[in-house]
């Protein structure tokens, strides 16, 4: 429905849009997300035909913006950023012009002047002048004039900004509602809000698109790792580096120690998968050694570090085969030979044991303990 | 087109500026034209006892010039503001049908602002038996020119967001055309006795007026005030030299061309066409003049508007 391709936008020798590609299917809602001053209205402003790209283009509803505009404006809905009010009028009489602006008349005009109204929650302030709304009210105001036409593509540029929690709720649920047969695109620097309303992502920065992945994928572009997160019960210094040594680990982080239990954060290189895959072997390696596990799951990273991350570095681009992150993507390469059948380097368990034994003494009460979760006991003690 | 003109309507008559403008105009004209003499007849209404709307028309043009770009400001310079130039910038509608709406409300609000006088011809009526000729000319002419001079302040508050600005811009441009018709005999005396100097204002000042406008419009400070102050230099170094001796051949052939421009001057009058309608005078010359002004400006309106696209 919505298709950008390799779209730039020089403002005078200032390049806001540097080759900017992506796509949204019918029935998906795209978050475009980025720092504010990356680009994103700059975007969308090419997307409603507002300005025109230097290079590049992009086709909605199979139009392209530069041949066929008007083509484009009527088959789409579009919220600036600041909602496009005149203060004059009451919200019906916009409400009006804008359908009658776009064509409707009638028995069709008044029709979808009821459907916006309802869908927006707009009926109690209906006859109130817009001057003496408050800004939900407003933004609500710009949302329903950009459905009134009902078009099959909806650009929403900061749909929620301004918004009370409960009013964000409601925006997001009226997108949710509408993405069914529309394409949606939305801009948002929150994202928490971009998580919650799209199906897929894109994120832009300087101009430049970094990133473009539902919200999992991007997670695992931005570091090219996955978290999890591992409790034991005991305590055992030797444990961090027989973990290390499981493989596709990469980093293993120690964290708090309270009544018996270390905490550990771990990196597994790769995706799921990969990460299902150490969880097993971390698993059996802490069993091993003597301790317990109390918790052992991924751990989703949270999307500020996965934005922050991928702010950072370069563009990257799951779908480009130069990329060098793409490796991390795929299945983790195959178990060095010497690893044993449990997948651990034979002389790590052999060290950790002997650690182990050692600190023997300074164990807390296990058993009891263990009684409880008879699951985590099927492993054995080493 | 109708929308956006049933919008821009409903803005005038919504609010009490676009009454207050058509109150304004009409004491303005009401009282000027009681109080001004400008046909000569001796001295103002009072003392002349007699009923005219010579005076009426006479002085129209400068009204005009100083009310209509108070009509025309907000046109397009509130949408700029505004992100109500985005909404109507990606209306399924091309530029010059959204540009037409918004002309044609605000010749339309001109229209009742001209009706609103009508108590002139009225007060004929009732005094005496008005030869209807000149009364027509008279109000076709005035619509014409104001229809003009909406077409000016249209386009310069296409230029900028800021209403006052484009008020000011296209006040000067109107009164400027209007001036232009009075100065020509000031322009011929120029021409005739000083011509170096007149060929040097007739080139530079258009060029000094444009920076001005530029900079205005771009907000580059440095721009106006060099083109001022170079402007001002050039002409006032000219005029020095050419006030010096002249030898009497060199004279001669410029008298000749002088002649030339002044007719060129004339016909480019404004007022001159404004003048020769109001006398009941309605030939294809003048509306073709006043057609023409108005498409230009209506034209510049939308391509500088079409070239934002491109900004």
């Amino acid at each position: 429905m919505i298709e950008a391709r390799g779209i730039t936008k020089y403002y005078g020798t200032f390049k806001a849009l540097d080759d900017v590609s992506f796509h949204v299917n019918k029935g998906e809602v795209l978050g475009f997300l980025g720092p504010n001053g990356a680009g994103k209205s700059t975007t969308m402003k090419v997307l409603t035909t507002f300005i025109s790209a230097s290079e590049g283009t992009a086709t909605v509803d199979g139009f392209d913006v530069h041949a066929e505009p008007e083509r484009v404006r009527s088959h789409l809905g579009y919220l600036p950023e600041t909602p496009p009010l005149y203060g004059d009028m009451t919200v019906e009489e916009y409400l009006q012009f804008c359908g009658r602006a776009r064509g409707l008349s009638g028995r069709e005009l008044t029709a979808r002047l009821k459907v916006v109204v309802e869908d927006t929650n707009l009926l109690p302030k209906l006859k109130s002048p817009i001057v003496e709304l408050s800004k939900g009210y407003r933004q609500r105001t710009g949302i329903a004039q950009a459905l009134i036409h009902d078009p099959p593509v909806l650009i929403l540029d900061e749909p929620t900004s301004g918004l009370d929690p409960h009013q964000i709720i409601e925006i997001r649920k009226l997108i949710e509602r509408l993405s069914v047969n529309k394409a949606i695109i939305f801009s948002t620097h929150i994202l928490q809000e971009a998580a919650a309303v799209s199906s897929r992502m894109v994120i832009i920065n300087g101009g430049r698109k970094i990133a473009d992945g539902t919200a999992d994928q991007l997670a695992t572009l931005a570091t090219g790792t996955t978290r999890l997160k591992l409790l034991v019960l005991g305590n055992f210094a030797g444990l961090p580096q027989a973990l290390k040594a499981v493989a596709g680990i990469v980093e293993v982080h120690s964290k708090d120690t309270a009544e018996g239990y270390s905490r550990f954060s771990l990196e597994v290189k790769g995706g799921a998968k990969a990460a299902r895959d150490a969880c097993v072997d971390v698993g059996r390696l802490v069993v091993k050694c003597g301790l317990n596990v109390a918790e052992l799951a991924q751990d989703p990273m949270t999307l500020e570090d996965v934005f922050l991350r991928l702010l950072q570095s370069g563009p990257r681009d799951s779908q480009r085969p130069d990329n060098r992150r793409v490796d991390f993507l795929q299945e983790p390469a195959p178990r060095d030979a010497n690893a044993t059948e449990m997948g651990l380097p034979s002389e790590m368990v052999q060290a950790a044991m002997a650690a182990r034994a050692k600190s023997e003494q300074n164990l807390p009460p296990v058993k009891s303990k263990s009684d409880l979760k008879p699951a985590e006991e099927e492993g054995g003690r080493a | 087109m109708i929308a956006i003109l049933r919008r821009e309507l409903g803005a005038f008559f919504g609010s009490l500026v676009g009454f207050g403008i058509i109150g304004a105009f009409v004491v303005i004209m009401g009282l000027l034209s009681l109080l001004l003499d400008p046909m000569g007849g001796g001295g103002d209404w009072f003392r002349r006892g007699e009923l005219t709307m010579r005076t009426f028309f006479g002085i129209f043009p400068w009204v005009a010039a100083v009310v209509l770009p108070a009509v025309s400001m907000k046109l397009w310079a509130e949408d700029r503001r505004q992100a109500t130039f985005e909404l109507l910038m990606t209306l399924p509608l091309p530029t010059w049908k959204v540009a037409l709406g918004k002309y044609f409300a605000a010749v339309a609000f001109f229209g009742v602002m001209l009706l609103a006088t009508f108590a002139w011809p009225l007060m004929l009526i009732k005094f005496g038996s008005p030869d209807w000729g000149p009364v027509a000319g008279g109000y076709i002419a005035c619509f014409l020119l104001g229809a003009a001079f909406l077409a000016v302040g249209a386009f310069v508050s296409g230029l900028t967001d800021n209403q006052a600005l484009a008020f000011f811009l296209s006040m000067l441009i109107c009164l400027g055309i209007v001036g232009m018709g009075e100065l020509r005999p000031l322009v011929g005396d120029l021409v005739r006795n000083e011509p170096l100097a007149a060929i040097t204002h007739a080139l530079s000042l258009p060029v000094v007026l444009l920076a001005v406008l530029a900079s205005a419009v771009g907000r580059d400070r440095a721009l106006g005030g060099g083109a001022v102050m170079i402007g001002a230099v050039i002409n006032g170094g000219v005029y020095a030299i050419s006030t010096l001796d002249w030898s009497e051949s060199t004279m001669l052939d410029v008298h000749a061309k002088a002649d030339m421009v002044v007719a060129a001057f004339a016909q480019a009058s404004v007022l001159d066409h404004f003048k020769e309608i109001e006398r009941g005078i309605v030939n294809t010359n003048g509306l073709v003049f006043f057609a023409s002004l108005i498409v230009l400006f209506v034209v510049l309106n939308v391509m500088s508007l079409e070239s934002r696209r491109y900004g």
